[in-house]
């Protein structure tokens, strides 16, 4: 029996042994990682760095706890650690009315960057002098540290090149910085390894819109850190609307300083896989997080969520909200592990979940955890998996609307507790029709 | 911190009260474990070559397992072959045939334990099996039970006197490849209850089953089957305690329950075994699986109180197999020392309109650590499914830990799933108040910590509630400067 | 009875009471007044013993023991009783419980027997119904889910049922609509005797036209500003509290 829980059997026909592709992939990988140079400047050492440990790491297999509800195969097939020519850039890239600052990882490769405003600096990390790295590297590797994360090391090995971002101390960047981490249309299957480092100094502001974009048969394995000084604050947005076939792997790794806040939101669509792995530290006193996600599964989509919230001082706070709709015969997980470490008194950690099953072939998997070490402390979670409210969807429907509406009403009705609370109005806007018509959407044909 | 927290800490040595040992002459095989050891337990035993190639099945899968790693308990690695795998108070021929020609002295053991097993002086209305170390020593009330139609006995003796009943339903609810310690189990369990309710029968009285350790280097792996046939009823107790030794100790035990159609079975635990030293030296290793299987409107309900062990590993689930199936958890986990629980229970809902309830309090003190893990699983066939849970923890004192993993996995959508967990201290205030009103600290957190475990003691049978109320504030107690 | 000399408190080393001096008979009501903020629930918590309240000079003598010598308990066993501004829940333990346990350990330090169970609920029974609290009361979890009102009857509940020599009663008054305050007032009255002494902590006079003190003493800025009769409660209900403070100036 692999770990706690029921086991089943592994769905689909599998032509090979999973251990056996993973053991391809892997030597796949590590042969690609010896093609990049690794002798000198930030980009060298943090290959070297991330060849290593993905050298040392294991893949996750069918008993790794925090892979029990993620299927590792889609990541597994035929040439997504390739490397493809960039292909065209999407289309309908901007969100109306939204005025940004942008910068884009199109295909894995950073593109060229437009001028920010002040405060604002954006450089690639081959282009850093050595004075900068020096600051980047105290930084860049140690949030999302790569040993025991093979794809974190993966990233590393295989990275083409990444960004830095930079909001100078008392920075108050109004205008909305924004990242999109792009795949084209282009059909060859690829793998890319965007990565971007995010500093917020010493009591500045700023607002960051991570888009995730495309929907080619391509493996996206992200790495995001951000680290935020005292007194700083970052509302970072980061939307996932595009389902179809790629395959999303993102790390988010994050530091708050003394007083800082983090307010992160999320919107995401399943894909073929989707899976974050967001870990948020609480290291100076007095920081504050939010974190808000919607997540709407379709077809046999996937779409997984694995955070940690790690209060490692006193007085922290965390306070996290999230809904989920799992249709048709896709698959939802929630994993929010809230982890209050010896001495962290005075804590207050609270996580609420609902999700809603609309089939009975898709599947909801939900896992708050508490590990505390600290008796002086608030901490609660709750979860719910239930159904939509029997006299609202009469009520809809004496009014005239028939079943299927009504459901759909209600059930983003569901996701806009969250959506409506996101920041930016034109993202807002643009959130409430994209999710209602991904709901609305017909289901498609399922492949024999 | 306050100054009266910090005396918490000190206030939660309460020592073990089970602790001596009983000098006995008893059987005890060297330590080791391969294929004879098995087929000597098997021999010893009498049983039938079918059960002995159950074992031997069990043994041989058993070696191709792995020690489950994913609970958050950490021991060094066992060493199976330094275990001894039976030992039984010796006594002539076959076994006793009335309690006058049971040892006295362990007649004695039973009741400084408050067990007498004497039926003129044993608690009204509850019929024991004692077990020490690996077998039976006696089952009182057999009398009384057979004229209801209940069977009552020792495994060994069914395995006998009721093969067909054994062979249908041994392993159906654990296999034994269930897990590491299931399977380790089925190889060579010694001993246990075996409970048959015939249709329609309420069972006249409280069955319980009092489980002693005592011999050194044994480790103690009974089994417990109870068939509660349609409509039937039957509530069972089952209390653990152990001498206090510098070694650990394994106890590997497994509990398999059914209920037919309409049957309702109530399963309550006390586990006290020996915790081991502040320091953590010694205690019993418990090691335990315990599942039983709800068919149509049939109800499970567990309820235990674990307060002893150096590390516990338990989870006593509920197959909600029929429709309308009820499943219940309610657990009070206390650890103190260095003791470790990761303990909880896994409702899988399989038949429509299945309802389960998990309540469970973790109480954790000084520097041990108390998990909660459980898993809701609700079938693609479950209609309508109901489930509530609300995992409670008290920390005592800012250098234990107190845990929570729950797995909620949803595949119906008519299905409700409700989860909550808290975790809270003893507050400044309450213990102010208490004090303000005159009672001394000690008392004030005993009386906080057993209000906080109400809702469970609320499910014990009487005599068991105060029991385990004393218990706790028995483990609580200690000296305060 | 009680003798508070020069008492100076400080919390979180900010000082409240600043050379509080009061004596105190037994036989005599006392109420204390005095603006949101002058130390009256610190002068409170200070006789219960309660932590945080650290007491930098002067000292309080109980029936001629060195009352901040005992701890929380000790004090409570000998006799000092706090009507709690807030009463705090205690989720699952039952009031019956609860009671039992406390008058067990006062009554075993005065050295009385312990009351056998029936004569227990009698007396629980009783004392609540002349509080006009329904027994069922005594069932619920200590506090728990109990409105603002029956908090504060609860707490006269415990104090009639303690039967101390030094009774504080810390704001009792507070978020008491007539009737209850009646009742309150009544139990408190109850109370009174030549061997015993009540402080009333209090903001409002409206308690005091029910349970007429004996001495009424005005606390503001940590210290007594003034003591009287009960024509001083009077006075301040006329002309507030700046009145005293501009005239003491």
């Amino acid at each position: 029996m692999a770990g706690f829980a029921t086991t089943r059997p592994e769905s689909g026909v599998v032509t090979m042994k999973r251990s056996e592709r993973i053991e391809i992939f892997a030597h796949t990988a590590r042969t690609r990682s010896e093609s990049f140079p690794t002798d000198t400047g930030v980009l060298g050492r943090l290959r070297a760095a991330g060849r290593a440990a993905f050298s040392a790491a294991e893949l996750p297999n069918p008993k790794t706890e925090s892979w029990k509800y993620s299927r590792i195969g889609p990541l597994l097939e035929e040439g997504l650690l390739d490397h493809a020519p960039v292909g065209a850039a999407v289309a309908a890239m901007p969100i109306p009315g939204l005025a940004t600052q942008s910068m884009v990882i199109l295909d894995g490769i950073p593109q060229s960057l437009p001028a920010f405003t002040p405060g604002v600096s954006v450089t690639s990390f081959a282009a850093l002098t050595d004075a900068e790295a020096v600051v980047v590297e105290a930084h860049l590797g140690r949030l999302a540290a790569a040993p025991e994360k093979p794809f974190v090391a993966l990233n590393a090995a295989l990275l083409e090149d990444g960004l830095v971002v930079r909001v100078a101390p008392g920075a108050d960047a109004a205008l909305p910085i924004e990242l999109l981490i792009a795949q084209s249309d282009s059909s060859t299957p690829r793998g890319v390894h965007p990565r971007v480092l995010v500093l917020v100094g010493q009591g500045a502001r700023a607002t960051l819109i991570e888009r995730h974009l495309g929907t080619a048969m391509a493996f996206t394995n992200s790495v995001v850190e951000v680290v935020l000084e005292d007194g700083a604050q970052l509302d970072h947005l980061r939307l996932a609307l595009d389902a179809g076939h790629g395959r999303w792997l993102s790390a988010l790794d994050v530091e708050l300083g003394r007083n800082a806040r983090y307010n992160l939101w999320q919107a995401q669509l399943g894909a073929a896989f989707r899976r974050n792995e967001i870990r948020i530290g609480l290291a100076g006193e007095g920081a504050e997080v939010t974190v808000s996600g919607a997540g709407l599964t379709r077809n046999n989509d996937h779409l997984d969520n694995q955070l940690c919230l790690e209060h490692r001082v006193p007085r922290g706070t965390s306070k996290q909200l999230f809904r989920n709709i799992a249709g048709e015969t896709s698959r939802g997980i929630l994993n929010g592990r809230i982890h209050i470490h010896r001495g962290a008194q005075k804590t207050d950690a609270q996580l609420h979940t609902k999700s809603l099953l609309l089939s009975s072939r898709a599947e909801i998997d939900v896992k708050p955890e508490l590990e505390i070490y600290a008796d002086d402390v608030k901490c609660a979670h709750g979860a719910t998996l239930g159904q939509l409210d029997a006299n609202a969807l009469f009520y809809l429907r004496s009014r005239g609307l028939d079943a299927n509406a009504a459901r759909s009403m209600l059930s983003f009705a569901f996701l806009a507790e969250v959506v409506d609370g996101f920041p930016v109005d034109a993202v807002r806007a643009a959130l409430r029709p994209a999710l209602a018509q991904a709901f609305a959407a017909p289901a498609e044909e399922e492949s024999p | 911190m306050s100054k009266n927290l910090g005396q918490l800490d000190g206030m939660v040595h309460g020592a073990y009260k089970a602790g001596w040992t009983t000098d006995i002459e008893s059987d005890t095989l060297p330590p080791g474990l391969n294929e004879d050891t098995v087929r000597f337990i098997s021999a010893r035993k009498q049983e039938p070559d079918w059960l002995l190639q159950w074992r031997l099945k069990a043994f041989r899968h058993w070696q191709t397992m792995a020690h489950p790693q994913w609970a958050h308990v950490h021991y060094p690695p066992i060493d199976y072959q330094s275990i001894s795998y039976y030992s039984a108070p010796r006594r002539p021929g076959e076994g006793p045939q009335s309690l006058d020609e049971v040892d006295p002295e362990l007649l004695r053991t039973y009741e400084k334990l408050g067990i007498p097993l004497h039926e003129r002086a044993a608690l009204a209305g509850v019929a024991v099996d004692a077990v020490f170390d690996s077998v039976s020593v006696v089952t009182t009330f057999k009398d009384k039970l057979a004229e209801a139609g209940v069977i009552f006995c020792p495994i060994s003796e069914a395995v006998r006197e009721h093969p067909e009943l054994i062979r249908k339903y041994l392993g159906s609810v654990v296999p034994f490849r269930d897990n590491f310690f299931a399977g380790l189990n089925s190889a060579v369990f010694s001993d246990g209850s075996f409970v048959y309710v015939p249709r329609g029968v309420r069972c006249p009285m409280e069955l319980s089953t009092y489980f002693r350790i005592n011999a050194r280097n044994t480790g103690q792996f009974e089994r417990t089957l109870i068939v509660a046939d349609e409509g039937s009823h039957v509530s069972y107790l089952e209390g653990c305690t152990a001498p206090q030794r510098d070694e650990n100790q394994l106890h590997a035990a497994v509990v398999e329950l059914i209920a037919l159609k309409g049957a309702e079975i109530k399963y309550s635990t006390v586990q006290n075994w020996y915790p081991g030293d502040a320091e953590g030296r010694g205690g019993i290793y418990n090691f335990v699986t315990k599942r039983g299987i709800a068919h149509e409107n049939a109800k499970i309900s567990w309820t235990q109180v674990e307060t002893g062990s150096a590390i516990t590993w338990k989870y006593p689930s509920v197959i909600l197999q029929g429709d309308n199936a009820v499943g219940e958890f309610y657990s009070v986990a206390l650890t103190r020392g260095m003791q470790q629980a990761d303990t909880g229970t896994k409702m899988v809902h399989v038949g429509r309109n299945t309802r389960s309830t998990i309540v469970a309090k973790g109480i954790s003190a000084m520097r041990a650590e108390n998990s909660y893990r459980g898993l809701v699983h609700i079938g693609a066939g479950a209609e309508n499914a109901r489930n509530h849970t609300q995992c409670d923890s008290l920390l005592l004192g800012d250098r234990c830990g107190a845990h929570t993993f729950p797995y909620i996995e949803s595949r119906n959508p008519s299905a409700t799933v409700e989860h909550e967990a808290t975790t809270s201290k003893v507050s400044d205030d309450q213990l102010f108040l208490c004090r303000q009103r005159g009672l001394d600290p000690e008392k004030a957190v005993s009386m906080i910590v057993n209000g906080f475990c109400k809702q469970v003691f609320r499910e014990l049978p009487m005599e068991f509630a105060v029991e385990a109320g004393k218990l706790l504030e028995v483990s609580l107690e200690g000296a305060i400067g | 009875m009680l003798k508070i000399t020069n008492l100076h408190v400080t919390v979180a080393d900010t000082p409240i009471l600043k050379g509080l001096t009061l004596a105190i008979n037994a036989g005599e009501v006392h109420a204390i007044m005095g603006p949101n903020g002058s130390g009256k629930s610190t002068l409170a918590a200070v006789l219960a013993g309660r932590a945080g309240y650290e007491v930098t000079a002067g000292g309080i003598e109980y029936l001629g023991r060195d009352l901040l010598a005992l701890t929380v308990e000790e004090r409570a066993r000998a006799g000092v009783f706090l009507a709690f501004q807030y009463p705090v829940e205690i989720p699952g333990v039952s009031n019956m419980e609860f009671l039992r346990a406390s008058l067990e350990a006062v009554r075993s330090h005065r050295g009385e027997p312990n009351l056998s169970a029936v004569e227990f609920m009698k007396l629980a029974r009783a004392t609540s119904q002349q509080l006009q609290l329904d027994p069922e009361f005594l069932k619920r979890g200590v506090n728990e889910g109990f409105s603002g009102g029956e908090k504060k009857r609860n707490e006269i509940l415990q104090m009639l049922l303690l039967q101390p020599r030094l009774a504080v009663l810390d704001e009792t008054d507070s978020g008491l609509d007539i009737d209850a305050l009646q009742v309150v007032a009544d139990g408190v009255n109850a109370l009174r005797s030549p061997e015993r002494a009540i402080v009333m902590v209090t903001h409002y006079q409206r308690l005091l036209d029910h349970v007429v003190p004996d001495y009424v003493h005005v606390l503001a800025d940590g210290r007594i500003l003034r003591s009287g009769g009960r024509e001083l409660a009077l006075e301040l209900e006329a002309k507030g509290y700046g009145w005293l403070r501009n005239d003491a100036a």
